[in-house]
């Protein structure tokens, strides 16, 4: 075995079964069955508010009620600013195309509220899970004086973290596909678990400040959610990656873990002001968001693409990466 | 060791088979992302795909469709309610059944932009539904002959001659509502709530007074052709007490203004 996995098997073996021992994928997973019902419940209250108003589950009406409200807000208020406005204007036109086509833009089941919930999810809550797990993959055993016995063995350094690389996209793997799945089973429980094959309307583009319709088709729900899902999937990766670079680079867990929130935080409070800030675009935070290529939503700076963002997302990962083995293969264990 | 060798194994191929499901839709997303051509379009698929309209109006009660301008919306209460708000709350009360407001009005809007909509949008199909509908228009198109002053200070131009031409071709729009609502709503309660005069400080010769009874007078002879439409009138109580009533944009009523709509409104429906 070990001699195609370059003796690596048993070492990702060994990190899985620590990882678990750990407890930490176990607090991941229950904080995800905590806030999953909660949100499943609020988003019921919010269905059934908007029931209650309109006395009709008439999806039309309520798209139409939706399209009338943010029309006035938009001629009610001009203190409204600019990237608000425009990230306004194309939700009508998309509620607007919707109409016209007939597709309901959010069918209540428990499909649509795992679409809708990874869209929410994406931008901080994952990537705070991911560096949960990965932060202190290195800073921890270094804390608890482990990385000693880890390093005595007769394996070379790159491949112990190598190995805990490969760990660490196997869990953050887990915990996107486990998301997904307590959404599907929570939300499902609330709204129903029938919606696979619902229509979903993907490929609108932003030109400039243009809705761009061009190139929108309706494909089944399933579809979309596993190339949401399969996006999402690659932000969280990058932040794995990341995260295990502050993980080598710093010796405390919880100095990595601080680090890695204050940089996420600080992305999305920078994402609703980014819209002014150009360069911003090249900061990895500003692009975790990759899911909007797929809804057509306005990035938090306008214009980027999807090329753009994911090369963005790789460059940092492949420098946090080549700086994380760089450092760990050179580095002096001390105490 | 067995344990431990099984807590492996289980993660270690849960992890393998989600991170190959993450890799194919990530790749499925990129390649649909940068090459969206060879897609059919949506209009194709809609047909065939989209889940059959479910009935308005399912649910028991009272079904209002408010349909206008600003004041359908209630801008100026402080409540956000509105006389289409307040309405139904005093409905609910008296008729004991759940009353229901299917608030479609756009601020701003002229008696054009209501006639495009009803004539291009479904708010037809739910005036088909509707048991009460309740409208407001007009009052934009003759507010738009009225400009801030050139120097910016406080006090309104009126252009009341602009106002008085164009007169006649806003109440031909409104005849047409009226015709559109009465053919798609014969059995629905239909109130027009009239025009009030919003800035009767600003009117020393009562010239705008008299162009807005003019189109009130107007509007309830069109009115008139249908039985089951009904003009609300509300000039009087803010030309009396429009200090009271009016909110402080010194344009739209006040909570206490669209109380008394509502009042009056409640007259014609109860």
């Amino acid at each position: 075995m070990s001699s195609w996995s370059f003796g690596l098997y048993p070492l990702v073996c060994n990190e899985t079964i620590k990882m678990m021992r750990k407890r930490r994928f176990l607090v991941i997973v229950l904080i995800l069955l905590v806030l999953i019902p909660i949100f499943s419940y609020a988003q019921m209250r919010i269905s059934q508010e908007s029931q209650k108003q309109l006395g009709t589950s008439d999806w039309r009406l309520k798209t139409e009620q939706q399209v009338k409200e943010i029309t006035n807000r938009l001629s009610g208020s001009r203190t409204i600013p600019g990237s608000w406005r425009q990230q306004m204007e194309l939700q009508v036109k998309q509620l607007q195309y919707a109409l016209d086509k007939n597709i309901n833009p959010a069918t209540p089941n428990g499909v649509t509220f795992t679409r809708e919930f990874m869209i929410n999810a994406i931008g901080l809550f994952l990537p705070l899970m991911v560096a949960v797990i990965a932060a202190d993959l290195v800073s921890g055993e270094q804390s608890a004086g482990t990385i000693k016995l880890l390093l005595t063995r007769p394996v070379s350094r790159w491949r112990i973290l190598l190995s805990k690389l490969l760990t660490l996209i196997m869990f953050t793997s887990l915990i996107v596909l486990l998301t997904g799945i307590f959404c599907y089973l929570i939300g499902g429980g609330f709204f129903g678990y029938r919606g696979w094959t619902e229509p979903v309307l993907s490929g609108f583009r932003i030109i400039g400040d243009q809705l761009d319709t061009s190139a929108v088709r309706a494909i089944p729900q399933w579809r979309f959610i596993l190339m949401e899902f399969g996006l999402a999937w690659f932000s969280c990766v990058v932040v794995a990656c990341l995260s295990l670079m502050v993980s080598v680079l710093v010796r405390s867990t919880a100095a990595a873990m601080g680090i890695m929130m204050a940089a996420l935080i600080a992305g999305s409070i920078l994402s609703a002001m980014a819209s002014s800030w150009h360069s911003a675009k090249y900061l990895f935070m500003i692009n975790l968001q990759t899911t909007d290529f797929l809804t057509g939503s306005q990035t938090p700076v306008p214009g980027l693409t999807i090329g753009f963002s994911l090369a963005v997302l790789g460059i940092w990962a492949l420098a946090g990466l080549i700086i994380a083995f760089a450092v760990f293969t050179r580095r002096d264990i001390l105490n | 060791m067995k344990r431990t060798n099984l807590t492996w194994q289980l993660t270690g191929l849960a992890g393998i088979v989600s991170m190959a499901v993450m890799l194919a839709g990530f790749a499925w997303a990129v390649i649909s992302l940068v090459h969206p051509a060879g897609a059919e379009p949506a209009d194709q698929q809609a047909v065939s795909t989209s889940a059959p309209m479910s009935a308005p109006g399912e649910a028991q009660g009272i079904h209002i469709l408010a349909l206008g301008d600003s004041l359908t919306l209630g801008i100026g209460d402080e409540k956000g309610e509105g006389y289409a708000g307040k309405v139904k709350n005093l409905l609910r009360q008296e008729s004991k059944q759940e009353v229901y407001v299917w608030n479609m009005a756009v601020s701003g809007a002229k008696t054009t932009d209501l006639l495009n909509e009803l004539e291009s949008s479904t708010l037809l199909s739910y005036a088909e539904q509707a048991d009460i509908i309740l409208f407001t228009i007009g009052g934009n198109d003759l507010n738009q002959w009225a400009m801030p002053s050139a120097d910016g200070t406080e006090d309104l131009q009126m252009n009341y001659e602009e106002a008085r031409q164009h007169l006649p071709e806003a109440s031909a729009r409104l005849k047409r509502i009226m015709a559109i609502l009465e053919q798609h709503a014969p059995k629905a309660r239909i109130v027009y709530v009239g025009l009030y005069h919003p800035y009767p400080d600003n009117d020393p010769d009562r010239i705008g007074g008299y162009i807005i009874q003019q189109w009130n007078a107007e509007s309830e002879q069109l009115a008139n052709a249908y039985p089951n439409m009904v003009v609300v009138p509300i000039y009087d109580f803010f030309q009396t007490k429009w200090s009271e009533y009016l909110f402080a944009d010194h344009y739209h009523p006040n909570g206490a203004g669209y109380a008394e709509i509502a009042a009056r409104v409640m007259q014609v429906i109860r």
